[in-house]
C-alpha cells in the first residue's frame, strides 16, 4: 500500500457529511475506532471501499473519506465481495447492522466465509432495529420487549461470533463500540488479516435499546481474550459462553482469499497461455 | 431432396432422454454447417434427469433460416410415446421411420409413408450393443437423405477421441449397419445427395452460447450467477472460458448476491453481467432498482421459459416483457432488448454492454428457451463489425468540484472509479444531489428522476440503436405485425406466406424494447391499419405497451403451448384479418381473445 501523507491525521478520514446517530450511539465510537485503524494502518482514502446496507450502522460510509457505497438492506456483503474480485486493489471494509447482516442478509453469511474474500465486515450489533425505532432483531433477547414484540420474543437469540467461527470466517473477533481502542486493535488486525474477517461489535442503541444494553450491565460481563484460542472447539465454546462476553479475537488463521483462488484457477485454464476470444469460435466449426 | 421448399429439408428425432436423439441430430446439423448449409433447429428437453420425452427438429436450407420449420419431411421414432406426440409435425408426403419392435398400432394419415426398421435388433446383432441405435439412426438418415459419410465419421472422432478405442468402434459399427440397411430396405427416392455449397463453413452454435461468446467480445470482466435452466449453459460456457481470456468467474449463493456482486463489480469500474430466468430475474428486481438509482451499467440475460412461478422450466415462453420494463419498486429506467436469431444474440450482448457503460443504466437481454437451446448457423465473421465502445470513465472537474451524479444535457454524469486519488465519493439507494450525498425534498427527487429517465431519451436518439429494428414484407400493406424476439423466426415466414397468397402484409421487429423505437414504431403504425401482435404470452405483454404508448387498438395473437409459434398459426391470423378488412373495428378485446386461448375461435 501506498502512503498518501507520512502521517496521516485523524481528520483525514473524516468525510464531509456529520453523522446523523442519536447523541450517544454507540456507532460514534466504531467510527472513530475505523478511523485510528485506517490512520495507523495508513490507508490511502481513494484506496478504501466502504460498502453497507440499509440501518444506522450503514450510514457508516458517508462520514469517511472514501469511497462508500450505500446500497440496499441485507446486501452488503456481496456487494463487497463483487467489488473485492473485481478490484483486488481496494481495502474493502463493509458495515452492516444485525437485522442487515443477521435477518435479511444472514443467508450471505455462510457463502462469503466460505469463498474467503480479503474483506473486514464490520457488523455492529446493537440488538435492535434502531432506523426503523424499535422492532425486535435476530440478536434481540428473548425477553426484550420491542414493538413486534411487546409481549416478548419468539426464536433463540442469535450470537453473531459464534456464527462466523462455525460458517468458518478465517478471522473472527468480537469487541465492543465502549472499548474503543481494543476495538480499532481489533479492527487494524482485521484489515491486516488476508481473508474475510468477521468482527461483531457490541454497540449501543442509546434510543430504543437502552435497557438491554445498559453498559454498566454489560461492563460487568465483560471479559477479555488473552490470547486467540488454538482449536475450534475452545473459541466456539468461548464465543457462546452466556455468564461472560468474551472480548477478542476467536480465529486467526490462513486459507486462500478469494481473489487468490481465482488467481489459481485462471491459471489452470490457461495452461498454454490466455486465450484470444476469436479463437473460441473454432469449437463451432 | 423431397421437402417443401426447394433445398430444404426438416427432419425430426424423437425418443427417450438419454437414447442419443440430441447427438444423432447435433451431428447431422454440423455436418450441414460445415458443407454452408443454414441451419435452424428446435428442441424440447424433459424437466426428470434421465428419461422423458425428448425431441429435436433440424432445418437445414440454402438460405438462412431462422425457424426451425412448421413440419416435418422425416420423423424418426424410437418409441410409442415419440410417434404419438410428433406425428402431427409429420408434412403431408412425410415419412415417419419407426423402432420395428413397436407393436401398438400406430397413427395413420393418408400420404405418409410409414417404414419400421429394427434399431433394436440391428443394434443388438451387428454392433453388439444397445448403445449404438442413435448411430444406427444416423446412418439411416445419411443414406436417406444423402449426406457425405465422411464428415460424418471425423465428427463423431472428433466428438468421442477423449473415449475409448472400443466407443467409437462400435460407434462406426453402428453406422454402417444403419447406412447398410437403408440401401438394403428402405426406398433411395429420397436421396439426390446433398451438395457442398459455395461459400466458407458456417459455424454452429446455440443461442446461450452465442450470448456467452457476445459477453466475451464485448470485454467481460466478472460474472456471477446462480444456475438455472433454460440459461446454465451461459454460465456453463464462461465458467470454462472467461478464465482463460483473463476475467473471473463466481458462482453465487442465490440471484441476489449474484446481481449484488455485478453491482459491486460494477462500482469498482469493471464490465460485469449475470444469466438468469424469470424466477431469478424476479429476485433481482431489487438490485436493478439500485443500480438504475446509483447509475451504474450491468448486462442481465433472461432466458425466458413458461411461468408464473416455476412454471414450464424447460419451455419457451415470452413472458417477462413488463418485469424486464418496470419490474423493481420506483421509477427505475433500464434498456430492455432483446435478440431475434442466434447471430443477434451475440450482437446485442455487445450492445447491451455498450449501452449499458454509455447511459449508466442496467440493460436486460431477453432470450427464449427455444433461442437459448437451438442451434442455429452463423457466419464466421461473427466477431467482426460489432458495436464500438464509448470510453467508460470521464474523470470530469477537477477533484474538488466533482459531481458524481452531476447534471447534464443528456443526463448521462463523469463516472470515476473507486481507487482513483482525489475523487472519493459516495453512491446510494437514497435519493441525493449531484454530489451523491442524501437529500430527499421535493425538487431534488424531482430533478434527479429528470435526470435519470433523460437518459433513456438520450438513448432512444442515439446512432448505436438507429435502425436496429428489422422491417420486411410488403411496404403498401395495410396489415401490419410487430413482434418481438424468437418469435422473429416464424414471422418472417408468415409474411412471405401470405404475400404469395396475394394478402399484403409487413412486419417490424424492434430490438430496443425500452425504451420503444418510437421513430421506427411512429412511422410503422401511422402507414398500418390493422396491426397483429403474436406474442408466446397469455396477456400479450407487448400489445400492452404499445398500445398504452401509442394509444393505438391492436390485434393479439397469444399462445402459451411452451413451444414456438408456427408460421402457420401467424398466416391464420394474417388470413383472418385480411377477410374482415370490411369490419369497423376489428380489435379483439381481452375475452375474445382468451376464447382464441381456448381455441375457440
Amino acid at each position: 500500500m501506498e502512503l498518501e501523507t507520512e502521517n496521516p491525521t485523524f481528520e483525514c478520514y473524516l468525510g464531509n457529511l456529520d453523522p446523523v446517530w442519536c447523541p450517544g450511539c454507540g456507532d460514534f465510537s466504531v467510527l472513530g475506532a475505523f478511523i485510528e485503524a485506517a490512520r495507523r494502518l495508513r490507508l490511502p482514502n481513494h484506496q478504501i471501499a466502504l460498502v453497507s446496507g440499509i440501518g444506522c450502522s450503514s450510514r457508516f460510509p458517508f462520514f469517511v473519506k472514501a469511497y462508500g457505497f450505500h446500497g440496499v438492506h441485507g446486501r452488503a456483503l456481496p456487494i463487497a465481495q463483487g467489488v473485492k474480485l473485481s478490484n483486488p486493489e481496494l481495502t474493502v471494509v463493509v458495515a452492516a447492522g444485525d437485522g442487515d447482516g443477521l435477518a435479511i442478509g444472514g443467508g450471505h453469511l455462510p457463502h462469503v466465509s466460505r469463498n474467503n474474500p480479503d474483506i473486514t465486515y464490520l457488523l455492529f450489533n446493537n440488538s435492535i432495529y434502531g432506523l426503523t425505532k424499535g422492532q425486535s432483531s435476530p440478536t434481540s433477547p428473548t425477553n426484550l420487549a420491542t414493538k413486534t414484540a411487546p409481549y416478548g420474543l419468539m426464536g433463540e437469540s442469535m450470537n453473531p461470533a459464534f456464527l462466523a467461527l462455525a460458517y468458518g470466517a478465517t478471522f473472527v473477533a468480537r469487541g465492543a463500540a465502549i472499548k474503543r481502542e481494543h476495538l480499532s486493535d481489533l479492527i487494524e488486525q482485521g484489515i491486516r488479516h488476508r481473508g474475510f474477517s468477521f468482527i461483531e461489535i457490541l454497540t449501543s442503541c442509546s434510543s430504543f435499546n437502552t435497557k438491554h444494553l445498559a453498559i454498566t450491565k454489560v461492563l460487568q460481563r465483560m471479559a477479555p481474550l488473552e490470547t486467540c484460542p488454538e482449536d475450534d472447539l475452545e473459541a466456539l465454546r468461548l464465543a457462546s459462553d452466556t455468564r461472560h462476553i468474551h472480548l477478542g479475537v476467536f480465529r486467526n488463521v490462513k486459507r486462500p482469499t478469494l481473489n487468490e483462488q481465482e488467481e489459481h484457477i485462471r491459471q489452470v485454464s490457461q495452461k498454454t497461455g490466455p486465450v484470444a476470444v476469436g479463437s473460441l469460435l473454432q469449437a463451432f466449426a | 431432396m423431397s421437402a417443401q421448399q426447394p433445398n430444404e429439408l426438416t427432419l425430426r428425432i424423437a425418443g427417450e432422454s438419454g437414447e442419443g436423439i440430441i447427438t444423432v441430430a447435433e451431428s447431422l446439423s454440423r455436418v450441414a454447417a460445415r458443407m454452408g448449409f443454414h441451419l435452424s433447429t428446435f428442441r424440447t428437453f424433459p424437466a426428470e434427469i434421465k428419461g422423458g420425452a425428448c425431441m429435436m427438429q433440424l432445418r437445414l436450407s440454402e438460405r438462412p433460416l431462422f425457424h426451425p420449420g412448421d413440419f416435418a419431411d422425416a420423423l424418426l421414432a424410437f418409441n410409442e410415446e415419440a410417434i404419438r406426440a410428433n406425428f402431427d409435425s409429420l408434412r403431408d408426403g412425410g415419412i415417419l421411420l419407426y423402432e420395428a419392435d413397436i407393436e401398438a398400432p400406430l397413427p395413420r394419415r393418408e400420404g405418409i409413408a410409414s417404414f419400421p426398421v429394427p434399431f433394436h435388433r440391428i443394434a443388438l446383432q451387428e454392433a453388439g450393443n444397445l448403445a449404438s441405435k442413435n448411430m444406427i439412426a444416423l446412418g439411416v438418415l445419411a443414406q436417406l437423405y444423402g449426406f457425405p459419410i465422411e464428415p460424418i465419421v471425423h465428427l463423431l472422432e472428433e466428438k468421442f477421441r477423449r473415449r475409448s478405442k472400443a466407443v467409437m468402434e462400435n460407434n462406426r459399427k453402428g453406422l454402417d449397419a444403419g447406412i447398410h440397411y437403408a440401401q438394403q430396405h428402405l426406398p433411395d427416392h429420397f436421396s439426390g445427395s446433398l451438395k457442398m455449397l459455395p461459400g466458407p463453413p458456417k459455424l454452429v452454435m446455440t443461442g446461450n452460447e452465442a450470448a456467452a461468446l457476445g459477453a466475451l467480445a464485448a470485454g467481460l470482466d466478472c460474472f456471477f450467477g446462480y444456475p438455472i435452466t433454460p440459461s446454465s449453459e451461459i454460465m456453463e460456457y464462461l465458467a470454462k472460458n472467461l478464465p482463460r481470456v483473463g476475467g473471473k468467474f463466481l458462482q453465487t449463493e442465490d440471484e441476489i448476491s449474484a446481481i449484488a456482486g455485478v453491482c459491486g463489480a460494477a462500482w469498482a469500474g469493471r464490465r460485469a453481467m449475470s444469466a438468469t430466468s424469470g424466477p431469478g430475474l424476479s429476485l433481482m428486481s431489487e438490485i436493478l432498482g439500485l443500480l438504475s438509482m446509483t447509475e451504474l451499467p450491468a448486462v442481465i440475460v433472461d432466458s425466458q421459459r413458461g411461468g408464473p412461478s416455476t412454471g414450464l422450466p424447460t419451455k419457451t415462453e415470452q413472458s417477462d416483457l413488463l418485469l424486464a420494463v418496470y419490474g423493481s419498486h420506483g421509477d427505475a429506467p433500464r434498456i430492455v432488448l432483446a435478440p431475434t436469431t442466434v447471430r443477434e444474440s451475440l450482437e446485442v450482448i455487445v450492445l447491451a454492454f455498450a449501452l449499458a457503460e454509455k447511459y449508466q443504466m442496467p440493460a436486460i437481454v431477453l432470450m427464449d428457451q427455444a433461442l437459448s437451446s437451438r442451434l442455429e448457423t452463423v457466419d464466421a465473421d461473427i466477431l467482426s463489425n460489432l458495436p464500438k465502445f464509448p470510453p467508460t470513465e470521464e474523470r470530469g472537474e477537477t477533484p474538488s468540484e466533482y459531481k458524481r451524479f452531476q447534471l447534464t444535457e443528456t443526463g448521462v454524469s463523469p463516472r470515476v472509479f473507486p481507487g482513483t486519488p482525489g475523487h472519493e465519493h459516495i453512491s446510494t439507494g437514497l435519493e441525493h444531489n449531484e454530489r451523491g450525498e442524501p437529500e430527499y425534498d421535493e425538487w431534488v427527487h424531482t430533478i434527479m428522476s429528470a435526470k435519470r429517465h433523460k437518459k433513456l431519451a438520450a438513448l432512444a436518439r442515439d446512432p448505436l440503436v438507429s435502425g436496429l429494428s428489422s422491417m420486411f414484407g410488403a411496404e403498401e400493406a395495410e396489415i401490419g405485425i410487430v413482434a418481438w424476439g424468437s418469435t422473429y423466426g416464424p414471422v418472417t415466414e408468415a409474411v412471405e406466406l401470405a404475400i404469395a397468397q396475394g394478402i399484403p402484409v409487413k412486419a417490424l421487429v424492434p430490438k430496443l424494447l425500452h425504451p420503444l423505437p418510437h421513430g421506427e414504431l411512429k412511422a410503422f403504425l401511422a402507414s398500418t391499419k390493422k396491426l397483429i401482435v403474436p406474442e408466446m404470452n397469455f396477456t400479450g405483454q407487448l400489445a400492452t405497451l404499445l398500445r398504452s404508448t401509442y394509444r393505438i387498438p391492436t390485434i393479439r395473437l397469444n399462445r402459451v403451448k411452451g413451444v414456438p409459434f408456427r408460421a402457420v398459426e401467424i398466416l391464420e391470423k394474417i388470413q383472418e384479418v385480411a377477410e374482415s378488412a370490411g369490419r369497423s373495428r376489428p380489435e379483439p378485446e381481452l375475452l375474445e381473445s382468451v376464447g382464441a386461448n381456448r381455441g375457440e375461435s
